[in-house]
C-alpha cells in the first residue's frame, strides 16, 4: 500500500504497475489497486496488537502492552473505559472486527493507590454535569479532570469521574467548575469512596466502594 | 516504544565514541545522514489543504519508484528469510547458527559500557541501555555469536522473537554495489524464572553484503553489526485479565470478520456505548451493528450481561422489510444522552431516539425530536455546547464511497470532498434543532471519523477537536456566543494525516488538556518515505505523506498556551499502528492519565506477509 501512497499521493484510485521482482514463493505479492487487497484476502496492517502506555511522569510513557493481556491483535476498533465491575478501577471493553467482537478486560494492576469516584449532579447545569471540570488538591499534587463521555471511535465511554490520587489518603480540596461556569469548593474529602455532590448544595454524601 | 530511533538518542554517543573506533565510523556517519530526515517532525505548511495539485504533477519520478521497488523487495527478503532464521537462532540460543551469518570480513561493535535509564511504576518496570563504545569495542564473529547467544539469558520461556527492518539503504543509493545498511529492530517476549512477563526490544545497525535473494536465504551476509540501544521491561503479574466468557459476551451476535465469508468482511460495523441506564450502580451496554441488529445489555451486578432489548421495548427487528433494514444498515449509532435531564440516560440506537422511562422501558420519541441522521454517521459526541443546561449532539459524517467526486480523491490533502458534520442543539421539550450553519460548526467538507469535546480554552464552554481521514483535522473554538471559530491553524493541531480517532485529557498534569490523535504508524511506510524527500513533490505533499505513516500524535499546550507542541515521538506514544480508538484513563490510579489504543486494519492469515 505504501508504495502506492508514495508513488501517487493525490490519486487514491490509481493503478500501480509492478515495477520490479516479486518473490511469490515466499508470499510477496502486488495488487495494482490497493482497494483490491481486502477482497483478495491480503493482510494489510494485520495482526497489530493494541497498546497500553503507562504514564511515567507526564512526559514519558512506558509501553506496558506486553504485560497487559489486553494487547490483542484482533483488528480492534472501539474501546470503552469504565468501571465495569464497580470495584473502583478502570476496566476495558474492546470492540473488534475480528477474533471476538466484544471483549472485556478487568483491571488487575497490583497497586495500593487510592482513588475517588466523584458523582456530580447538575441543577442549573445539565443534570449529568457533562462539561464540568474538577481540580483535586492532595498535598503537593494537583489533578485536573474534565467530565465528558469520550467517544474515541465508534464507542462511547460512560460519563464518570474515577480519579486516582496515588498515595494520598485525603483530598485536601476539591474545586468543581460546573458546566455553567459556577465554582464550588469542598475540603477534606475521604478517598476510596463514591462521593456525590449536587450543584449549589453544600457538603457531599459518600459511600465506600 | 519500538521505534525510538538510534538516530535520536543513541547516535550522538555512537558518533563520538566511534571516532576512536575507525572500523565502524563510516557506517555510523552514513546512518546518521540517512536517518536525519526522520528526526525532524513534519512541519505543516501554512496553506494546508489549499494545495491544488493535479495527481499527475505529484506523481513520483519513475526512477525513484523503481528504486523503492527494488529496495522494498530486499527488505521483504531480509525480513522473511534472514529475519526468520536469525529469530530462530536467537530463540534456540544457537551460537553456531549466529556465527554462520558472518562473512569472513565480519566485525561487530559491541558496547564497552552503557548509559542506563530506569522507570519503575511498581507494577511494571523498564530499563533502557544506550551503548557506549571504546577502543575495545570491535570484535570478531565468535565473540559476537556469544553475545547474541546469551542475549535472552533472562528468559525462562521465550514466546516470540521478531526481526523487523526499520530502515534500508543501498550503499551510496546504488543497489548494484551489493552493500546494504540496515536498521534492525529486534524484539523478544516471554517469561522469566519467577513467571514474570518480560519484553526486550532493541535496535541494531547492520551492514550486509549480498548480490541475490539466494544469498540472503543462505544467510552469510553480515559484514558489520553495531549494537544500539536495548530496552528491557518486566511485570510480575498481568495488568488486566480477560473476563469475556464469564461476562457472557463470548457468544454475542455481532459479525466477526474472522468467521464470515470474505465478501462479508467489513472495515467497521458496530458502534457501542456504555451507561448505567437503570441506575443500579453497574454499567450497561448498547450496541448497533451494520447487520441491522440493535441490542441493549443490562449488567448483572457487574459480573455478567443479559440482553434486555425486547424487554425494554427496543426493537429486535425480526422479519423486517428489506427497505427498512437497509436504512438501519446505514445508520448504526449507539449513544447515551440524558436529553430531558431526568437522571436516566436516554438512548440513540440505530437512527432512533428513545426516552428512558426510569430505567424500565424505552419510548421512541424520534419523530417529535426533529433529529434526522444522514448516511452512516461515524458517531455522535455529547456535550452542552451553549451551556444552557441541556445536552446537545454533534454528528460525524463522510461521503458514501459510491458517490462520484469531482477529480480523483487523494491519499493526502483531501479537504473538500467530504461532508459537513451536524450540530444539533437541544431546544428543550424533547426537540432538537440543526444549528450547524448558525454556529459555524460544520468543520468543513471532510471525512470525519471521531471528535472529542474538551476545554481548549480557559472558559467553561466546551471546544471540539475533529479527527478526519485523508485531510486535515479541525479544532473548533467555542466563542461562548453560540458560534465556533476554526482555531486549528493558530493552535498548530490541524494534523496532516489519516486520522481515525481522538482522545483528550490532561496527560502532562499541568491542568490543561492534551489532544491525542489516532493516525497510522507503519514501519513499511516509514521505510519507504526515507527514500523520498520534499523536493520530489509539489509543495506540502511530502509532509502529508510523512504524517500519514508517522503514527499517533500527542499535542500539548504547555501551560495553556494557545499554540500546541507535538511531542508524540519524544513521549513514545506514536508507534501504535493502523490506529482507531484511543482512550485515556488512570489505570493504576497514580493521579496520571494513561493511554489504551486500538489498532489493526484487516487481518486474514497469520502466516502470510503484510501488504
Amino acid at each position: 500500500m505504501w508504495r502506492a501512497v508514495v508513488s501517487q499521493p493525490l490519486d487514491r484510485t490509481s493503478q500501480t504497475e509492478q515495477l520490479g521482482e516479486i518473490d511469490a514463493a515466499a508470499g510477496e505479492f502486488w495488487v495494482r489497486s490497493v482497494f483490491q487487497m481486502p477482497q483478495l484476502g491480503h493482510n494489510l496492517s494485520a495482526f497489530e496488537a493494541n497498546r497500553l502506555f503507562m504514564n511515567v511522569d507526564g512526559q514519558q510513557f512506558l509501553d506496558a502492552s506486553f504485560a497487559s493481556q489486553a494487547n490483542i491483535d484482533s483488528d480492534s476498533r472501539s474501546v470503552i473505559v469504565g468501571d465495569i465491575d464497580a470495584d473502583g478501577d478502570v476496566d476495558l471493553l474492546v470492540g473488534s472486527v475480528g477474533g471476538g467482537p466484544v471483549r472485556i478486560f478487568l483491571n488487575h494492576i497490583p497497586t495500593e493507590h487510592h482513588k475517588v469516584r466523584i458523582e456530580l449532579q447538575g441543577t442549573s447545569s445539565n443534570r449529568a454535569a457533562i462539561g464540568a471540570r474538577v481540580v483535586l488538591r492532595c498535598g503537593a499534587k494537583t489533578i485536573t479532570r474534565d467530565l465528558f463521555p469520550a467517544n474515541g471511535f465508534m464507542g462511547q465511554s460512560p460519563a464518570e469521574l474515577l480519579v486516582g490520587v496515588g498515595q494520598a489518603t485525603t483530598i485536601d480540596r476539591l474545586t468543581i467548575r460546573w458546566p455553567n461556569g459556577e465554582l464550588q469548593e469542598l475540603e477534606d474529602l475521604p478517598v476510596d469512596q463514591n462521593t456525590q455532590i449536587v450543584e449549589g448544595r453544600e457538603g457531599y454524601q459518600s459511600v465506600s466502594f | 516504544m519500538p521505534v525510538r530511533a538510534i538516530s535520536r538518542a543513541g547516535v550522538p554517543h555512537l558518533q563520538n565514541q566511534l571516532m576512536q573506533c575507525s572500523t565502524a565510523a563510516v557506517l555510523v556517519v552514513l546512518l546518521v545522514s540517512c536517518r536525519s530526515k526522520d528526526s525532524t517532525l513534519p512541519v505543516v505548511p501554512a496553506e494546508t489543504g489549499q494545495v491544488r495539485n493535479s495527481p499527475e504533477s505529484a506523481t513520483l519520478a519513475i526512477e525513484k519508484q523503481e528504486h523503492i521497488w527494488e529496495t522494498e523487495h530486499v527488505a521483504f527478503e531480509l525480513e522473511q528469510k534472514f529475519g526468520r532464521t536469525l529469530s530462530r537462532a536467537l530463540r534456540e540460543r544457537d551460537g553456531d547458527a549466529i556465527q554462520a551469518f558472518c562473512r569472513d570480513s565480519f566485525e561487530a561493535c559491541l558496547p564497552s559500557s552503557e548509559t542506563h535509564a530506569r522507570h519503575d511504576l511498581g507494577h511494571v518496570e523498564e530499563d533502557r541501555k544506550d551503548a557506549l563504545y571504546g577502543p575495545g569495542s570491535v570484535h570478531g564473529a565468535a565473540k559476537f555469536a556469544n553475545y547474541l547467544q546469551t542475549y535472552f539469558k533472562h528468559f525462562d520461556e521465550i514466546d516470540k522473537v521478531t526481526c523487523r527492518v526499520l530502515d534500508l539503504h543501498a550503499d551510496n543509493n546504488d543497489t548494484k554495489t551489493g552493500y546494504w545498511d540496515v536498521t534492525l529492530y529486534l524484539t523478544g517476549v516471554g517469561k522469566d524464572r519467577q513467571q514474570g512477563f518480560l519484553e526486550f526490544t532493541s535496535e541494531h545497525l547492520l551492514r550486509c553484503y549480498f548480490t541475490s535473494d539466494k544469498e540472503i536465504e543462505i544467510g552469510k551476509i553480515l559484514d558489520r553489526w553495531v549494537v544500539g540501544y536495548e530496552v528491557r521491561r518486566r511485570a510480575s503479574s498481568p495488568l488486566f485479565e480477560e473476563a469475556t466468557k464469564q461476562a457472557g459476551l463470548e457468544q454475542i451476535d455481532i459479525p466477526d470478520n474472522w468467521t464470515v465469508a470474505r465478501d462479508k468482511v467489513r472495515q467497521y460495523h458496530t458502534q457501542m456505548a456504555a451507561a448505567d441506564f437503570d441506575r443500579d450502580g453497574f454499567c450497561d451496554l448498547a450496541f448497533a451493528s451494520s447487520n441491522g441488529r440493535w441490542r441493549l445489555l443490562r449488567s448483572i451486578a457487574g459480573e455478567k450481561f443479559e440482553e434486555v432489548t425486547d424487554e425494554c421495548g427496543l426493537p429486535v427487528w425480526a422479519d423486517e422489510e428489506p427497505r427498512s433494514r437497509s436504512v438501519r444498515d446505514q445508520v448504526y449509532l449507539a449513544t447515551w444522552i440524558d436529553f430531558d435531564n431526568d437522571g436516566y440516560p436516554d438512548l440513540i440506537l440505530g437512527d432512533r431516539l428513545y426516552r428512558n422511562q426510569e430505567g424500565r422501558r424505552f419510548e421512541d420519541v424520534t419523530d417529535r425530536s426533529g433529529l434526522v441522521f444522514g448516511y452512516n454517521p461515524r458517531g455522535l459526541v455529547v456535550a452542552d455546547y451553549d451551556c444552557d443546561g441541556r445536552l446537545d449532539l454533534y454528528a460525524l459524517y463522510q461521503l458514501p464511497r459510491t458517490t462520484n467526486r469531482d477529480g480523483a480523491p487523494g491519499w493526502v490533502g483531501d479537504d473538500e470532498t467530504g461532508l459537513e458534520n451536524h450540530l444539533w442543539r437541544n431546544m428543550g421539550d424533547g426537540q432538537f434543532a440543526n444549528t450547524t450553519e448558525l454556529s459555524n460548526a460544520g468543520g468543513g467538507k471532510r471525512q470525519s471519523f471521531a471528535a472529542s469535546w474538551f476545554h481548549a480554552t480557559d472558559d467553561h464552554y466546551p471546544d471540539l477537536y475533529i479527527a478526519n481521514d485523508f485531510g486535515t483535522n479541525v479544532l473548533l473554538i467555542n466563542q461562548g456566543n453560540g458560534k465556533f471559530r476554526d482555531g486549528s491553524r493558530e493552535a498548530g493541531v490541524s494534523d496532516y494525516a489519516t486520522s481515525m480517532g481522538v482522545a483528550t485529557g490532561d496527560l502532562t498534569g499541568d491542568g490543561h488538556s492534551e489532544i491525542y490523535v489516532a493516525n497510522m504508524f507503519s514501519k513499511m511506510g516509514r521505510r519507504i518515505i526515507a527514500h523520498v524527500a520534499a523536493d520530489d513533490y509539489p509543495d506540502g505533499i511530502f509532509q502529508q505523506i510523512q504524517g500519514s505513516c508517522a503514527g499517533n500524535r500527542l499535542y500539548t499546550a504547555d501551560g495553556g498556551e494557545s499554540r500546541y507542541q507535538e511531542i508524540s515521538e519524544d513521549s513514545g506514544v506514536n508507534p501504535v499502528g493502523w490506529a482507531y480508538a484511543p482512550a485515556l484513563a488512570d489505570f493504576d490510579s497514580d493521579g496520571q492519565l494513561d493511554i489504551y489504543a486500538t489498532t489493526g486494519f484487516l487481518s486474514f492469515e497469520r502466516s502470510k506477509p503484510d501488504g
